[in-house]
C-alpha cells in the first residue's frame, strides 16, 4: 500500500504545474539532424523542456544536483518531446536529496531510442510509437517508478531498477539464458556512466548489503532459520541470474506494448518491488528478473506465440501471469519461500508453462484452457501446494514435489487424451486427481 | 497449525464431482496419500507409492473410475521403508461402468503389526480385478456386483493371517485364489499360514478355484446358482476347505496333496439338488471327509459323491468319510487305502448305489 500511495504521488508529480527551479531550459528545434544538450550540472533542481520536430535529432539532458534541493520535493525535471524518426532522447538525473527527479520521454515515429538513467527516488514516463523504438530505464535509489508504453511493432524496452544490468549474469542450465535478452540493452546502457560503477562497484558484498535492507533479515531470522538457509542458497544454488546486490525498495515498473515481436527486459533488485507488463501483439517476448523479498509481478500477454520468462529470488514474491492466445509460453522461477505463482493460459492450444520453485511453503495456482497444452511443474522444498486445473484435450501435466509436506490436487476435464504425472518422493504427500473425459491417463507416484 | 490451515484450503478448494464423495485427509503421521477419480472412457489411473522400492510413511490410496474400459493400478509397498513403524497401507479401487480392469499390490514385511488392505470395487461387466499381497496380516477384498457379466477376480497373498473375500454376483464369473505360493516381490516368501478364503458366486456358471499352501488354512466357499464349478487345492496340515453349493449340476473337487496332515473337506449341496458331483481327494494323514447331497424340494437326484483318501491313519477313524444323499439315482463311490479308516453312507431313495473300498 506504501508502495502504491508513493507511486501516485510520483506519478502526480509528473503533470504539476512547472515549480521554480533553480535552473531552467527551454530548446525547440525543427527539421532535421539537431543535436540539443543540456547540462545543468552545477546548480539545484534543473527543469528542462526539449522539443524536436523532424528526423535525426538528438536530444541529451544532464541534471546533476550540486546540493540537498528537499525543500521543493522535486529535484530535477525533464521534458523532451521529439516527433519524427531516428530520434534519440537521453537523460541523465541525479538528486543527492530523496527528493524525486522526474523524466518525461515522448517519442512519434519510427527507429527512436530513449534512454533515461535516474540517481534518487525518480520517476520517468517514456510514450513511444511507432516500430522499432528502444527504451531502456535505470533507475537506481529507491521508491522508483517507470512506466513505458510503446505503440508499435519490434520495440524494446529494458528496465532497471536497483540493479545493474551488467552484473547481472545468466547462469547456465536454469533457465538464466532466456533472462540474458535483457543484456541486449542493459550493458549498453550506461554501464560506463558517472555514478553507475560506483553504484555497483562493490558487487562482492552486495549480498551482504541486500540481506541487510529494509528489515528484511530480522523479518525471516526467526523463521526456522530461514535467513541463513536463503543466504545459503542464494550463494551455493543456482539461479536464473545473479543479482548485483545494490538493491532498489518500493519501486514500480510499468510498461505496456502493442504491436508485434516487442521485447520487454525488467530487472528489480531490492525489496518490495513491483513490475507491471501488458503485452497485446503477436510474437512478444518478456524477461522478468526480481531479486529481494516481497516482490510482485503482474503480466498479461494477448498475443500468440507471447514468451514469458519470470525469475524471482527471495521469500514472500508473488507472480500473477495471464496469457490469452495460442503458442504461447511461461517460464517462471522462484527461489526462496512463501512464494506465490497464480498462472492462468486462457484458449492456448499449444501452450507451455514451465514453474520452478525452489524452497519450502509454496504456492502454485495453474489454469490453463486449450489443446495440446504442457503444464511442468516442480517443487523443492517442504510443505508446497500446487492446485492445476486444465481443460482441453491431448494436454500434459508433469508434477514433481521433492520434500515431505506436499499437496497437489489436479482437475483436468473436458477433454481426452490427457496426462498427469505426480511425483512426491517423500513423506507426509497427498495427491488429489480428478479426471474426465477419455483416453485419459494419471501417474501417482510416492 | 500452518500446514493444518494449508490442507484445509486446499481440500475446501475441491470441487468433486457427486460421484465422487470420497472421504480423504491427509495423514497426520507423515504418511502420503493419493485419490484419482475419473469420469469417461478408455482411462488410466496408476498410482505407485513403492517408488524406488521405498514407502514414503504409510500410504493410502483410492481410485474411483466412472466410464467404461478403464483401467487402475495401484502400488504399495513398505519392505524398505526409510521410516520407522509399522505400517498399514490401505488402497481402494471403485470401477462403475463395463470392461474395467483393475490390479492392486501391495507388500509390506512379515511380522509387522499392521495390515494391508486392498478393496476392489466393480459394478461393471467383464470386469477384471487382479490383488497381490505379500507380508502378514493382509486383507484383500473384491466386489463384482450388480448383474456384471464374466468378471474375473484373482487374489495372491503370501504370509500369515492372510484374508481373501471375493464376492460374485455375475453369470459366468472366475474366480481365482491362491494363498501361499506367488514369489517375485520384493524380499523372502515363506509359506502362507493360517489364511481364510471366502468365496460367494451368485451367478451361473461360475468357475471358482482356490490353492493353499500351508498350515491352517481355510477356504469357505458358497455357491448360489447352476452349473457352478468348484475346485480347491490344499497342500499343508490342519487345512479346512468348507463348501456350500445351494444349486444344480454343480461340481466340487477338492484335493489335498500327500504332505498333508489332518485336512477335512465339508461339502454340502442341496436345494433339489441335480446332477451334481463331488470328487475328494486326500493323500495326506487323518483326513476326513463330510459331503451332503440333499433333495429338499423332492425332485432332485442323479449326484455323485467320490471320495479317495490315500493317506495314513494311527488310530481309530483317523481316515474319515461320510456321505449323505437323498432323491434318487444317487452315486456313492468311497475308496480308502489306509488304516483305521472309516466309511459312513448313508442314502434315502430310490436307485441309489454305495461302492466303498478300504
Amino acid at each position: 500500500m506504501n508502495t502504491k500511495l508513493l507511486a501516485s504521488t510520483a506519478l502526480a508529480a509528473i503533470f504539476a504545474a512547472a515549480p521554480a527551479f533553480a535552473n531552467e531550459s527551454l530548446i525547440t528545434q525543427t527539421e532535421i539532424g539537431h543535436t540539443a544538450t543540456v547540462d545543468q550540472a552545477s546548480g539545484v533542481a534543473g527543469y528542462s523542456v526539449t522539443t524536436q520536430k523532424g528526423v535525426s535529432n538528438t536530444a541529451f539532458v544532464e541534471q546533476i544536483d550540486a546540493s540537498d534541493t528537499a525543500s521543493d520535493g522535486v529535484a530535477n525535471d525533464s521534458l523532451i518531446d521529439q516527433d519524427g524518426s531516428d530520434n534519440i532522447a537521453d537523460v541523465v538525473q541525479d538528486a543527492l536529496s530523496e527528493d524525486a527527479n522526474v523524466s518525461r520521454v515522448f517519442q512519434d515515429g519510427s527507429d527512436l531510442m530513449a534512454s533515461v538513467y535516474q540517481l534518487g527516488a525518480n520517476t520517468s514516463k517514456i510514450d513511444q510509437a511507432s516500430l522499432g523504438n528502444v527504451a531502456e530505464v535505470t533507475q537506481m535509489g529507491e521508491l522508483n517508478d517507470s512506466y513505458i508504453l510503446q505503440d508499435g511493432l519490434e520495440g524494446t524496452v529494458t528496465v532497471n531498477q536497483g540493479a545493474d544490468a551488467s552484473a547481472w549474469v545468466p547462469v547456465e542450465g536454469h533457465g538464466g539464458e532466456e533472462v540474458h535478452a535483457g543484456e541486449e540493452g542493459a550493458e549498453e546502457a550506461h554501464a560506463d556512466e558517472e555514478g553507475a560503477e560506483e553504484a555497483h562497484a562493490d558487487e562482492e558484498g552486495a549480498d551482504e548489503e541486500h540481506a541487510d535492507e529494509e528489515g528484511a533479515d530480522e523479518e525471516h531470522a526467526d523463521e526456522e532459520g530461514a535467513d541463513e538457509e536463503h543466504a545459503d542458497e542464494e550463494e551455493g544454488k543456482p539461479s536464473a541470474w545473479r543479482p548485483s546486490g545494490s538493491g532498489s525498495y518500493g519501486s514500480i515498473s510499468t510498461v505496456y506494448q502493442s504491436g508485434e515481436d516487442n521485447v520487454a527486459n525488467i530487472f528489480q533488485e531490492g525489496n518490495y518491488n513491483i513490475s507491471m507488463l501488458n503485452q497485446a501483439g503477436y510474437g512478444d517476448t518478456a524477461n522478468i528478473a526480481q531479486s529481494g523479498d516481497d516482490n510482485d509481478f503482474d503480466g498479461f500477454q494477448a498475443g500468440t506465440a507471447s514468451n514469458l520468462n519470470v525469475t524471482q529470488i527471495g521469500f514472500y514474491n508473488s507472480a500473477y501471469v495471464v496469457q490469452t492466445s495460442y503458442d504461447s509460453l511461461i517460464d517462471l522461477s522462484q527461489d526462496g519461500e512463501y512464494n506465490i505463482a497464480d498462472l492462468t493460459q486462457n484458449e492456448a492450444d499449444v501452450g507451455t508453462m514451465t514453474v520452478t520453485q525452489v524452497g519450502g511453503y509454496n504456492d502454485a495456482t495453474v489454469l490453463q484452457a486449450g489443446e495440446d497444452n504442457l503444464i511442468d511443474l516442480l517443487q523443492e522444498g517442504y510443505d508446497n501446494i500446487a492446485d492445476i486445473d486444465q481443460t482441453g484435450s491431448s494436454s500434459t501435466i508433469d508434477v514433481d514435489q521433492m520434500s515431505a509436506g506436499g499437496l497437489v490436487k489436479i482437475v483436468q476435464g473436458g477433454g481426452s487424451d490427457n496426462e498427469i504425472t505426480i511425483s512426491q518422493m517423500s513423506t507426509d504427500a497427498v495427491a488429489h486427481v480428478y479426471q474426465t473425459g477419455s483416453g485419459n491417463i494419471a501417474t501417482v507416484m510416492q | 497449525m500452518k500446514r493444518t490451515v494449508q490442507t484445509a484450503l486446499l481440500l475446501s478448494l475441491i470441487s468433486t464431482p457427486a460421484w465422487a464423495q470420497v472421504e480423504f485427509e491427509p495423514s497426520m503421521t507423515q504418511d502420503n496419500s493419493a485419490l484419482v477419480t475419473q469420469s469417461g472412457s478408455d482411462n488410466t489411473a496408476l498410482i505407485n507409492q513403492r517408488v524406488s522400492g521405498l514407502l514414503n510413511g504409510q500410504a493410502l490410496a483410492s481410485v474411483e473410475q466412472n466410464g467404461d474400459a478403464n483401467d487402475a493400478i495401484v502400488h504399495q509397498s513398505s519392505v524398505t521403508s526409510p521410516v520407522s513403524g509399522d505400517f498399514d497401507n490401505a488402497a481402494t479401487i471403485r470401477q462403475l461402468r463395463d470392461r474395467g480392469e483393475a490390479v492392486i499390490r501391495q507388500v509390506h514385511d512379515y511380522g509387522s503389526v499392521g495390515a494391508n488392505t486392498a478393496t476392489i470395487i466393480q459394478r461393471s461387466d467383464d470386469a477384471d480385478a487382479v490383488l497381490r499381497q505379500r507380508g502378514d496380516d493382509n486383507t484383500a477384498i473384491i466386489r463384482q456386483k450388480s448383474a456384471a457379466f464374466l468378471p474375473f477376480a484373482r487374489v495372491e497373498q503370501n504370509g500369515v493371517s492372510n484374508r481373501a473375500v471375493v464376492n460374485q454376483e455375475s453369470e459366468e464369473g472366475r474366480v481365482r485364489v491362491f494363498q501361499g505360493r506367488f514369489s517375485g516381490e520384493d524380499g523372502d516368501s515363506p509359506e502362507t499360514n493360517y489364511s481364510r478364503a471366502v468365496v460367494n458366486s451368485l451367478g451361473v456358471r461360475p468357475d471358482i478355484y482356490v490353492e493353499q499352501f500351508g498350515f491352517d488354512q481355510r477356504a469357505d466357499i458358497l455357491e448360489n446358482a447352476m452349473d457352478g464349478r468348484i475346485t480347491v487345492r490344499m497342500d499343508g496340515d490342519f487345512n479346512t476347505v468348507d463348501v456350500t453349493q445351494l444349486s444344480t449340476d454343480g461340481l466340487v473337487e477338492s484335493v489335498s496333496t500327500q504332505g498333508s496332515f489332518d485336512n477335512s473337506a465339508m461339502i454340502l449341496q442341496e436345494a433339489s439338488d441335480v446332477g451334481s458331483r463331488t470328487f475328494i481327494a486326500q493323500e495326506g494323514w487323518s483326513g476326513s471327509v463330510d459331503i451332503v447331497q440333499k433333495d429338499v424340494g423332492g425332485l432332485g437326484g442323479d449326484n455323485l459323491a467320490d471320495v479317495t483318501q490315500a493317506g495314513m491313519g494311527s488310530m481309530s477313524a483317523d481316515i474319515y468319510a461320510t456321505i449323505v444323499q437323498d432323491g434318487g439315482a444317487n452315486f456313492a463311490r468311497v475308496h480308502q487305502a489306509a488304516n483305521y479308516a472309516q466309511s459312513d453312507v448313508i442314502q434315502s431313495g430310490m436307485d441309489m448305489t454305495a461302492i466303498v473300498n478300504q
